[in-house]
């Protein structure tokens, strides 16, 4: 009896869950032959233009972030206690319900998701106990409830995506504490999900394809600078306007999760994207006399690395022919281009700290008539001094997804 | 078949019993004496473990969730009963201390799922911390201690008297803010989890001290309009002042003291009060207003930003509030807002 749990891959505003019948166990169906496990939402539904594009994930309850477009860490934490294997409960004895968004929508940042029964492949499948109806498809637009938009969004796994754990941690909290304050918040009850619509997964896949083809211009921008002037040094010139448009275009990401095409929560994820977009245009556009420095170089090649397989991961995912190697590669590079691209960015930015002073860059002083004051050589200090606790909390975090979700080898060659 | 129904039932088929076998048969040890009294055994488990931490026989039918919260401190001391959380469905809603163990739906044999709410600590304590805060850390700077301005400014005073009356109206912000703490507000919750007061702590005490750095500054430069704009704005903040008092006062003369009742709250003879005609929230409205009186007052951008930061907090709170207003009460006042009328 596998232990599972029916967690949407794409959510978005409100929710209508099929009603699961989950007092029976699943009996065995005919198998089609076309590869797909038995039961599955293709090889039942096959009318319902089940070409997974409005998929509802399975996700195996013990192995968060198994794939999908947004890795769904197996939904609130109290289902994933509540079915593990561990217990040696199935679904149906388990009582089980279908997360609620909200649950979903916790980002359980530093909680290490439990071990993954050894029996399940952590893959990402198409079954459903019962095909979702297709009235529940929505369509393009803002569904949250107002209260939803408080909520910590799902978690972002990436490499320097997941630059927010800080916030990730106090999200949660506030979560938790704000509850008091702001009155009861809905828990428990009928969970309702709907997914995004084709529409939206064709967007998204557009858009993910887009970026990944601008990473890889920037990638080869650099190779054939380097091969044209022979040294490593000043790359950053050849492709400065690429780098400037593919990742200020991130911020469309934002937007993204603000509508709700894409489970993320907006504040982790505009935290993410400003830190990039402050790097390129406040540091290194501002400061002309760091462009010429290598530590750009050492950034812009981890991000460039990082991009392209997070983007090629995310449409592979939408498409639901994730091949292993971009999971492997995603969950695995970051051990070295974390590190990489942190070193990068830091001595970037200590290098453009003198030219800060010298120009008073971006800085007010006193008297002035609104009474206030900025400097922008401590606010760049401040920057770097706050990587020291945001870089170990997500470097960790990343290490444990890893051996989640890549814990199973055996398995997963043989869906690939 | 609704799924609360189908882990009810399973619930009270499945539930283990003291021996703790996988799924052992529950126990049938509730008593149908042939006298009138039929009491309860409670079970409570972990909701992420299914752990069974406690069992309870002997338990009054009228008993309260308060009464089991209890009784399960006394197996369990580390768990407070501020800080347990117990509910019918490991994923559901909290039940209330106020309920009673014969009125939930459950057999003779109560199965409750147990979570800890973490370290709690209570509602007062937090509002005393953080409004003492800012009230000193402001005077700090008004009085400019050392090492906060250049030396040559130890103990100065400012010359402006604009300065003096924004250190007379922050003080006496939140010296109300405390003395409503203790004396006014009847809190729903006692407690709240314990990380919330270094969270709140540093809201507050860090945009005292940013705001107050810069209004208590030597090089501080006046309103642009003078002693007219800072007249309209004492003004402005004096009267919601008064308003946030008036509202705190008419939502305290709602409830009666120990109670947690929840009643809509009405105009009453005080006309700062009038403003539940058109809002849910005004005591969050007269607040906001305060501040843009105070930042008017100070023409200080900090102050400012920190009028905006409440405020977006403040609407979050009414939205929340009125929603649940609204759900809780058919007869609720449509024209109402949150907390801007018409607007917002």
């Amino acid at each position: 009896m596998t232990v599972l749990a029916i967690v949407p891959r794409f959510l978005s505003g409100s929710r209508n869950t099929p009603e699961i019948d989950i007092s029976q166990p699943p009996q065995p169906e005919a198998d089609l032959g076309d590869g797909w496990p038995v039961g599955s939402y293709r090889n039942t539904t096959r009318g319902l233009g089940g070409a997974g594009l409005c998929s509802f994930a399975l996700t195996q309850h013990g192995a968060p972030g198994s794939g999908g477009y947004r890795e769904v860490e197996g939904g609130a934490k109290e289902e994933r206690r509540m079915t593990g294997s561990e217990t040696g409960a199935s679904l149906w004895e388990a009582r089980g319900h279908l997360p609620s968004s909200k649950m979903v929508f916790t980002a359980r940042f530093l909680l290490p998701p439990p071990a993954p029964t050894p029996r399940v492949s952590p893959w990402p499948r198409l079954i459903t106990l019962t095909p979702p109806p297709p009235s529940s498809y929505p369509l393009l637009g803002r569904a949250h409830s107002a209260s939803s938009c408080l909520l910590p969004g799902q978690v972002e796994i990436g490499i320097l995506d997941m630059a927010a754990a800080a916030t990730a941690v106090s999200s949660t909290t506030k979560g938790n504490g704000t509850s008091g304050r702001s009155g009861p918040s809905e828990a428990g009850g009928p969970r309702k999900k709907k997914g995004p619509g084709p529409l939206a997964t064709a967007y998204l896949v557009i858009y993910n394809v887009v970026m990944t083809a601008g990473w890889l211009v920037i990638a080869v921008g650099l190779v054939r600078a380097y091969l044209a002037k022979g040294s490593y040094h000043s790359l950053y010139f050849s492709i400065e306007k690429p780098l400037k448009f593919f990742q200020t275009g991130a911020l469309l990401e934002i937007l993204h999760c603000a509508i709700g095409i894409v489970p993320s929560s907006v504040v982790l994820t505009s935290f993410q994207v400003m830190s990039r977009v402050f790097l390129i245009w406040a540091v290194t556009h501002s400061v002309k006399e760091v462009q010429s420095e290598d530590s750009v170089l050492l950034f812009v090649i981890a991000w460039t690395v990082t991009e392209i397989i997070r983007y090629s991961f995310y449409t592979f995912s939408l498409l639901n022919h994730l091949p292993y190697i971009i999971k492997w590669a995603r969950y695995t590079l970051f051990i070295v281009l974390y590190p990489m691209g942190v070193s990068g960015e830091l001595l970037t930015i200590y290098a453009a700290l003198p030219f800060v002073r010298q120009a008073n860059l971006y800085s007010i002083s006193l008297p002035n008539k609104y009474n206030f004051s900025f400097d922008y050589y401590a606010f760049l200090i401040l920057i770097m001094i706050s990587y020291i606790p945001l870089f170990p909390q997500l470097y960790l975090h990343m290490i444990h997804q890893r051996r989640k979700v890549l814990s199973h080898p055996e398995e997963q060659k043989k869906y690939e | 078949m609704d799924m609360n129904m189908v882990a009810r039932e399973a619930s009270q088929v499945m539930a283990p019993s003291i021996n703790s076998l996988p799924r052992p048969v529950p126990p049938k040890a509730t008593k149908k004496p042939k006298k009138a009294v039929l009491f309860f055994e409670v079970e409570i488990l972990d909701a992420k473990t299914r752990e069974k931490l406690c069992f309870l026989d002997k338990v009054e039918p009228n008993a309260t969730i308060a009464e089991i919260k209890n009784l399960f401190t006394k197996s369990h001391p580390q768990w407070y009963a501020a800080r347990q959380s117990l509910r019918l469905d490991p994923k559901g809603k909290s039940l209330k201390d106020e309920d009673i163990l014969q009125n939930l739906p459950v057999g003779t044999t109560a199965t409750l799922y147990f979570r800890d709410l973490g370290a709690q600590i209570s509602w007062v304590t937090v509002f005393l911390t953080e409004y003492a805060g800012p009230l000193l850390i402001y005077l700090l700077f008004y009085f400019r201690v050392p090492f906060i301005y250049g030396h040559k400014y130890d103990f100065t005073s400012s010359r402006h008297t604009v300065v003096h009356l924004a250190c007379i109206c922050h003080s006496f912000h939140y010296i109300k803010r405390l003395l409503e703490t203790l004396f006014v507000h009847r809190f729903s919750h006692g407690t709240m989890p314990l990380r919330n007061i270094f969270k709140n702590c540093t809201y507050y005490w860090g945009f005292a001290a940013w705001m107050a750095y810069y209004i208590n500054h030597p090089l501080y430069t006046p309103p642009t309009y003078g002693g007219q704009q800072v007249k309209l704005a004492l003004a402005i903040f004096a009267l919601c002042q008064l308003g946030n008092f008036s509202i705190h006062i008419a939502l305290r003369n709602l409830r009666p003291a120990g109670s947690k009742t929840r009643k809509i709250p009405y105009p009453t003879k005080n006309p700062f009060t009038w403003l539940f005609l058109l809002v849910s929230c005004p005591n969050y409205t007269y607040e906001v207003g305060s501040w843009i009186g105070f930042a008017i007052m100070t023409q200080c951008l900090p102050v400012a930003l920190f009028t905006l930061v409440g405020f977006i907090q403040m609407t979050i709170w009414a939205k929340g509030k009125h929603r649940s207003y609204l759900k809780e009460f058919r007869d609720y006042p449509p024209l109402r807002s949150p907390i801007i009328p018409f607007i917002l």
